[in-house]
């Protein structure tokens, strides 16, 4: 990570969080008239996606803190959502959609932390089950090098029950969350890949080992975690290398205590694969088979997706049989395919998901009918009885029906 | 009045009055005939020229510029070489002086072949690329460029002038209209080697320019992903021996280059078409009836498409249909 220069919008120039931001981060700093200046100045140059990772710049979110997470119709989605802290990352990863989403990218953090609160205890106050993360338009924790961001949202997590605060993260910057009260309403969670595309494809990353202590050393301050397998890259060899992969997680972690993991192979927009090949000369990954999608990104051949699916899936049930497993932005037939049942037969991923964030994190299962959350399917009992209701906690079960053999079990022993 | 002679007038008119311009009879030998600074023609064919040099003499004198110890070329490249050819050891030829301004003598050259006739894209590029040598600014050099009949356009002049940059053998399939301006700045990216082994390749299967796209992306994407360059891709087997054919069906030969390619391209793509051709062969649906698959199988919806002109014609498709929801091929199709 090296910022070289801080950009301060004139509006937050004396917020206390700026302040706090500039005294750490001891670099020139100027002062802004507007996003324009900065985003006309990153432009300008030869490469403007890793100037955008060399500048942070401080401003005020004029949108909403809390939003939708972009999903498509076309693909199931999981019906999680942000908390907008920031954008884009100093971490350099091939695929990343930030290079092309924003125009052009910018390291940018929000320093309006109050508006930020507010509108959290908004959300808060629904008393409605909530996945909320940070990960998705930056990673969660970088931005502890700076502020306490990560303190502060998981002490407001810690104070309700009904939202679950995921941060995603390929850093091992963990230090702040040690010693915290966090109960267990802040899930800690790793996008995992093989040595392999760490190397090549996630410049500036921890490696799976350091990762994997970082997760151990979360385990054991009581964070619940989560795994996303995002994205999943095929290339010679890739199979025995995410096994191993999943080897060690299971060796070092423990499944119980996995609220969720996810997989979902590489798909980008078009352009993104233009970038790939201007940053990322020596890169393989955009030479596959990729067709393009229903939502109009690149995704490898729908049969290559299924049958890596089919491995890894195999793999975690082998070492973890209750450990919720889905599968992100993929429709139907690879969920029939790979995971031996659809969304809907478990009432809706997002209400299998809400279900084992309500079991792992304690939440108040109160405003979800009980009749709502009795499902099996695919030889899985996704009767969602976790959490809390009335302020007692229920028994929990999300877990393989005894003597159910799972789909993708048979499946493996037929080929 | 001779059409030469009167050019000869015009470009002599060319030269600014400041400096003066001599005949002079020198040696041949004294041209030095490899500084091509100022060549701007691609022709080096002077087959034409000789005939009319040998009956005639040298109508129009060369423009040549001292530079001691001998010449350099001005204008003119084609005419001394002709001569040379013909065993003349003298010439009389237009002489500028030393001291006469390059840029100047950069528009005389320029002016000599861009007077006479239309330049090609080579011509038009070096050209430009001239006057960007020597001219002192860039108003200058514009103006230069819009009395010569050059173009100027923002957009077009600074991809015209990359042209004459590009290897030799990209220049050369410009200018036998194998490629065009896009393609060819597109293989300029590529070692000349490899450039000119694709514009061979396209020269050869006379492809147009939407095809060459594909066979240029598929071997680009093929050698980065292998680890092998282009040339040694286009240099295997069995592709060599589809090049190598003697007489061969130029559409056949396309198709065939084509379809290896993308088999290798996208192995498992192009093996899950080609079952499900296999399949479709079986349901025997016949010309009246098309089975659509959802496109590259990623969805899951099917498109079935009936063709038929009355009521008895629905009658036999329907009595179609159902024969093909009894048959096991559909099946499998649905399966995938």
């Amino acid at each position: 990570m090296r910022i070289s220069k801080l950009f301060i919008d004139r509006q937050v120039v004396d917020l206390p969080l700026t302040q706090s931001i500039q005294a750490r981060l001891d670099v020139p700093a100027m002062i802004v008239q507007s996003a324009r200046q900065v985003h006309e100045m990153v432009a300008s140059t030869p490469d403007p996606v890793q100037s955008g990772k060399e500048i942070l710049y401080l401003s005020r979110n004029q949108g909403a803190f809390f939003k939708r997470c972009p999903g498509t119709r076309h693909y199931t989605c999981c019906d999680y959502r942000i908390l907008h802290i920031g954008t884009f990352c100093y971490m350099d990863c091939a695929y990343c959609i930030l290079q092309t989403y924003f125009h052009p990218p910018v390291l940018e953090y929000f320093v309006n932390h109050e508006d930020l609160i507010a509108e959290l205890d908004t959300v808060f106050a629904q008393k409605s089950i909530f996945r909320i993360g940070t990960g998705e338009f930056t990673d969660s924790l970088i931005w502890t090098l700076w502020t306490d961001v990560a303190k502060l949202l998981v002490d407001r997590f810690a104070a309700q029950e009904h939202a679950v605060l995921e941060l995603k993260t390929k850093t091992t910057a963990i230090e702040q969350l040690q010693n915290l009260n966090h109960n267990r309403k802040t899930v800690a969670a790793w996008s995992l890949n093989t040595p392999k595309i760490i190397h090549s494809e996630e410049r500036g990353t921890a490696t799976i080992s350091a990762r994997i202590d970082a997760a151990a050393r979360c385990e054991k301050w009581g964070y619940p975690l989560a795994f996303h397998f995002d994205p999943l890259i095929i290339y010679d060899g890739c199979e025995r290398a995410y096994i191993r992969v999943i080897e060690t997680l299971f060796s070092r972690l423990s499944a119980e205590n996995m609220v969720w993991i996810s997989l979902g192979t590489l798909r980008f927009p078009p352009p993104v694969k233009a970038v790939i090949q201007k940053r990322f000369p020596d890169s393989k990954i955009g030479y596959a088979e990729f067709v393009s999608g229903s939502d109009g990104k690149l995704r490898y051949f729908k049969p290559l997706r299924i049958h890596l699916y089919r491995k890894i899936i195999a793999c975690i049930r082998e070492h973890a049989p209750d450990v919720i497993v889905y599968l992100c932005m993929e429709d139907d037939e690879v969920w029939q395919k790979t995971l031996g049942f659809t969304p809907a037969d478990v009432g809706g991923l997002s209400h299998m998901l809400d279900m084992s964030a309500a079991k792992h994190c304690h939440l108040n299962l109160d405003a979800i009918p009980e009749s709502a959350t009795t499902r099996t399917a695919g030889g899985l009992d996704f009767t969602a009885t976790g959490g809390k209701r009335q302020g007692r906690e229920v028994p929990q079960s999300l877990r393989v029906k005894p003597g159910a053999q799972h789909p993708v079990g048979k499946t493996q022993s037929k080929s | 009045m001779d059409s030469n002679l009167s050019d000869d007038r015009k470009a002599s008119e060319e030269i600014p009055p400041d400096h003066t311009v001599r005949y002079r009879t020198i040696s041949t030998v004294d041209i030095d005939t490899e500084d091509l600074t100022f060549r701007i023609t691609t022709s080096s064919d002077i087959e034409d020229l000789l005939g009319s040099i040998q009956k005639i003499g040298l109508i129009q004198p060369p423009l040549l510029i001292a530079n001691s110890p001998g010449y350099t070329i001005v204008c003119g490249f084609r005419r001394i070489a002709a001569c040379r050819k013909l065993g003349w050891t003298r010439i009389t030829a237009r002489i500028l002086e030393k001291s006469v301004d390059r840029f100047k003598t950069a528009q005389l050259s320029i002016a000599d072949n861009a007077l006479q006739r239309s330049l090609n894209l080579v011509e038009t590029s070096r050209a430009l690329e001239l006057l960007d040598d020597f001219g002192p600014d860039p108003q200058q050099r514009r103006e230069a460029a819009e009395a010569l009949g050059l173009p100027i356009s923002r957009s077009v002049a600074p991809t015209i002038k990359k042209i004459c940059r590009l290897p030799l053998s990209v220049q050369e399939g410009i200018l036998r209209e194998t490629i065009d301006l896009s393609m060819a700045l597109e293989l300029g990216g590529l070692n000349p080697a490899t450039a000119g082994d694709l514009v061979r390749l396209f020269d050869h299967l006379k492809v147009g320019l939407n095809k060459q796209r594909e066979l240029l992306l598929l071997v680009t994407e093929i050698a980065k992903r292998e680890d092998i360059s282009i040339q040694q891709l286009i240099g295997e087997q069995p592709l060599l021996d589809m090049l190598q054919k003697a007489d061969p069906d130029r559409a056949i030969q396309r198709q065939q280059i084509r379809s290896l390619l993308r088999q290798r391209r996208y192995p498992a793509i192009t093996e899950a078409e080609a079952n499900y051709e296999k399949q479709v062969r079986q349901l025997k649906l016949g010309n009246q009836i098309q089975l659509v698959p959802p496109k590259d199988f990623e969805g899951t919806t099917y498109t079935l498409m009936l063709h038929f002109k009355n009521r008895q014609g629905l009658i036999h498709l329907n009595a179609k249909i159902n024969e093909i929801l009894e048959n096991p091929a559909l099946g499998r199709i649905l399966k995938r």
